[in-house]
């Protein structure tokens, strides 16, 4: 043990990393913007059956990809020229991963987007509310998560990572719903098989918004989310 | 005025160079004098004796030798050459020895207060007149064996004493120089210390060691204060530890100033211009060693 | 309060036990305990001042060398504490690599990488020889001056002479390799060759390196102590500590925070 404490380092607030990393979260944040307004103009165009819509959704393809170029050049940069540690190094892997979480979310869009050129379903049928719910749903998660991502807010992660049984909830009930109607009497149309695929890109998007919140949960701590969780004496689910 | 300001700096420029050069021409202008008169002066000594001054004793005038001997009016200087090489032997074999081993001290185990204190005393030493060296010396030799006050030995012992800073501050200084980092090497390697000390920093200096070796010899060649007191009962030649002895120095002062006879005169300036020529020669084997064989000189 | 990794006793080379060590007066170190695992590379890291060369120092009692120095607790070497024993015999099996390079200057290569050898008795040419070509190998000098090997080594590169520095620790076999800074005075070029070096050489020696470039440690070490002001902070794993130190000030100075 010391016979005095010892001093207190003086600590630099403003390392040039330290704009780097904004800079590159605020990128992220505006592909994460960019990828939900793809999800909701595909959504959309699907529920008018419109395929003018849609074509604008497929033309949003082209910045997203530049978001993704962009973005993955940029961290690759500052590990060149800054070799980051610690929680530096964890936020760079992180800045990588999300990246490419967010460019599936954005292509899920894209998806569901072109389906409105070979199975339109107009109008709409009784089980698209129970899709425009889980739409809903995910993007909220997207968004609460890339905002714990950018302030680093490990609890508003957990909670993203809570609000995912819904969505997994909700598709089941697509499928189960989709399979009545399509057995009912009158059956509904064939085209509702559609709604089943649209159904798993939903939350598909949902579980990539989790991954997300997982990556902010690693950035922080060094932990995945179940070591976290066992180390705060909560339960992993 | 731009013109004139450098017109002025040139002058100044030009006389500093100037009288720079006239100071150091004054200072080998004595040299040139000194070597030059003594050659001159010695000049029917070498043409009188030949070789033979290098070889022969004394001289022995005609007009005193008895019928038959062979006499000689120049004769020769063998006996002091024998006598500076007999007190030169015995002073290097006392201070060598010791003032390398004194100068390893200083530099390896002296790094501290009582180190830096004795380094200065042995200055000191240095700076003691060699007239009072060589009254201590017969003092001590008087109080502790009479019989060989006037003697090889208590002349030897004189002139080890004036060499001993000499080889001490060169030694010491010399190892200084070798970097810590050898050291540190040495020791890293779990060589124990005297090794280190004997079998690689001695070595690395070497060269500056030699160099101080041979500068205190010569510097010893050259005194005669403390001889003219401790050899009053000069002998011709070696004759004995025990017995007085005439080293170059002394015979340039005795038939030097004393002597009336011209041509032993002329033999006490061949002894001088000798003793030049021995002083220019460890000079140069000193220069020598330095750009050549040995390492850890410096240069 | 430090976060320190331990070994079972059969992994552990070197263990400091309660070391601080002092410049006079000033504490340089204060009361480090940790050990060193066997036949891997162990990295001490920490800002300037904070002891780190004093500390590897003190593993072969080349921290006595400096006049006023001295040092109190125990390191134990294979169970035996070093403090005990001849420190001659100590830094035999301990070697020591410097910052700078201080091949012997008046010695040929070949007698400087077995001055440790001979100078401790060994005579026979034939072993002598045999140590020359086995270090220079392990020190991967060997092709680069074996058509010279008995001319002066003053003339090599800063990376040559240090590999030369090294192939001299290696020839009287120790246990335990200590290098202070090893490529602080080298190219890049030369320092990859370097720590190339280290990374062969750790399957077989016991290496700990003292060094201020963090990346580094990354690359070379496998277990690393970091050091602030004469105390031990964190020690464990490099992987695991420079992606998720377990200290605060470790991950403070590990992005660069200290100003």
């Amino acid at each position: 043990m010391s016979d005095t404490p010892e001093p207190a380092p003086k600590l630099l607030t403003n390392r040039p990393i330290d704009g780097e990393i904004s800079m590159i979260k605020a990128h992220l944040m505006e592909m994460s913007d960019w990828s939900l307004q793809m999800v909701q103009q595909g959504m959309a165009a699907m529920k008018a059956a419109d395929p003018a819509a849609a074509a604008r959704v497929v033309g949003m393809d082209d910045r997203l990809d530049a978001f993704d170029v962009d973005i993955e050049h940029e961290a690759i940069r500052i590990l060149i020229a800054r070799q980051p540690a610690a929680r530096d190094a964890r936020t760079l892997g992180a800045v990588l991963k999300v990246n490419t979480y967010l460019d599936r979310i954005g292509r899920l869009g894209l998806d569901v987007a072109k389906y409105v050129r070979d199975t339109p379903v107009k109008p709409p049928l009784p089980q698209w509310s129970l899709l425009e719910m889980m739409c809903e749903q995910g993007c909220s998660m997207v968004r609460a998560s890339m905002s714990a991502f950018t302030t680093g807010d490990v609890h508003l992660a957990t909670q993203v990572y809570d609000a995912d049984d819904a969505v997994d909830e909700l598709n089941r009930q697509v499928l189960k719903e989709c399979i009545h109607g399509l057995q009912g009497d009158p059956p509904e149309p064939p085209e509702l098989v559609i709604y089943v695929l649209i159904s798993r890109h939903l939350e598909r998007i949902a579980d990539n918004a989790c991954k997300i919140a997982e990556k902010t949960i690693y950035m922080e701590t060094g932990h995945r989310r179940r070591e976290f969780l066992t180390a705060n004496n909560k339960v992993a689910l | 005025m731009p013109g004139t300001v450098s017109i002025r700096r040139r002058v100044t420029d030009w006389t500093t160079y100037v009288l720079c050069l006239a100071c150091v021409v004054f200072a080998i202008g004595i040299l040139v004098i000194i070597v030059s008169s003594s050659v001159q002066h010695a000049l029917p000594a070498f043409q009188g004796s030949g070789v033979g001054l290098f070889t022969r004793a004394e001289p022995l005038p005609c007009s005193y030798a008895p019928g038959g001997i062979p006499c000689n009016d120049f004769g020769g200087i063998e006996p002091v050459l024998e006598g500076t090489f007999y007190l030169m032997v015995l002073a290097s074999a006392i201070a060598i020895p010791i003032g390398v081993l004194a100068g390893v001290f200083l530099s390896e185990y002296g790094r501290n207060p009582l180190g830096r204190t004795l380094s200065f005393l042995v200055d000191v030493l240095a700076g003691v007149p060699s007239i009072v060296v060589g009254l201590f010396i017969f003092s001590v030799v008087l109080w502790w064996q009479p019989t060989i006050v006037y003697s090889v030995i208590s002349g030897g012992l004189a002139l080890a004493v004036i060499m001993l800073p000499v080889v001490v501050r060169t030694t010491e200084e010399s190892l200084k120089l070798v970097p810590q980092s050898t050291r540190e090497a040495a020791l890293a390697l779990g060589i124990p210390r005297y090794r280190s000390i004997l079998q690689i920093i001695l070595p690395n200096g070497a060269g500056a060691l030699v160099t101080g070796a041979l500068l205190a010899v010569a510097r010893a060649g050259g005194e005669s204060a403390p001889l003219l007191l401790l050899e009053l009962q000069p002998r011709i030649g070696f004759t004995g530890w025990t017995h007085s002895i005439v080293p170059i120095p002394l015979l340039v002062y005795l038939w030097g100033f004393t002597e009336p006879n011209a041509n032993w005169q002329a033999d006490a300036w061949a002894a001088a211009v000798t003793l030049i020529g021995i002083m220019l020669a460890l000079s140069l084997c000193a220069r020598f060693l330095l750009k050549r064989r040995l390492p850890g000189s410096g240069m | 309060m430090a976060t320190i990794h331990t070994f079972p006793d059969s992994d552990v080379k070197l263990t400091v036990d309660h070391v601080s060590a002092y410049y006079g007066k000033t504490k340089a170190i204060k009361d480090v305990s940790f050990q060193v695992p066997t036949n891997a590379a162990t990295a001490i890291i920490g800002p300037s001042g904070c002891g780190k060369s004093t500390l590897i120092r003190c593993l072969n009692r080349m921290h006595e060398v400096t006049p006023d120095a001295r040092a109190e607790g125990k390191v134990l070497l294979d169970g035996v504490n070093i403090y005990t024993r001849d420190p001659s015999e100590v830094r035999y099996r301990i070697g020591m690599v410097f910052q700078k390079p201080n091949p012997f200057p008046t010695m040929s290569i070949y007698k400087n990488v077995c001055a440790g050898l001979r100078l401790n008795g060994v005579r026979n040419r034939g072993v002598l020889d045999e140590a020359v070509i086995r270090a220079l190998k392990q020190a991967a000098l060997w092709d680069e001056v074996k058509e010279q090997i008995h001319r002066p080594g003053a003339h090599l590169s800063g990376g040559q002479q240090q590999r030369l520095c090294i192939a001299r620790a290696l020839a009287v076999q120790p246990e335990v390799l200590l290098m202070d800074e090893p490529c602080s005075a080298l190219d890049p070029i030369a320092t990859a060759k370097i720590e190339q070096l280290i990374r062969d050489l750790k399957g077989q020696y016991t290496i700990v390196i003292v060094t201020h470039n963090m990346q580094q440690a990354a690359r070379v070490a496998d277990y690393t102590a970091f050091m602030y002001l004469g105390e031990l902070v964190e020690f464990g794993p490099t992987a695991a500590m420079f992606e998720t130190p377990k200290e605060t000030l470790t991950e403070q100075y590990l992005t660069g925070r200290f100003g």
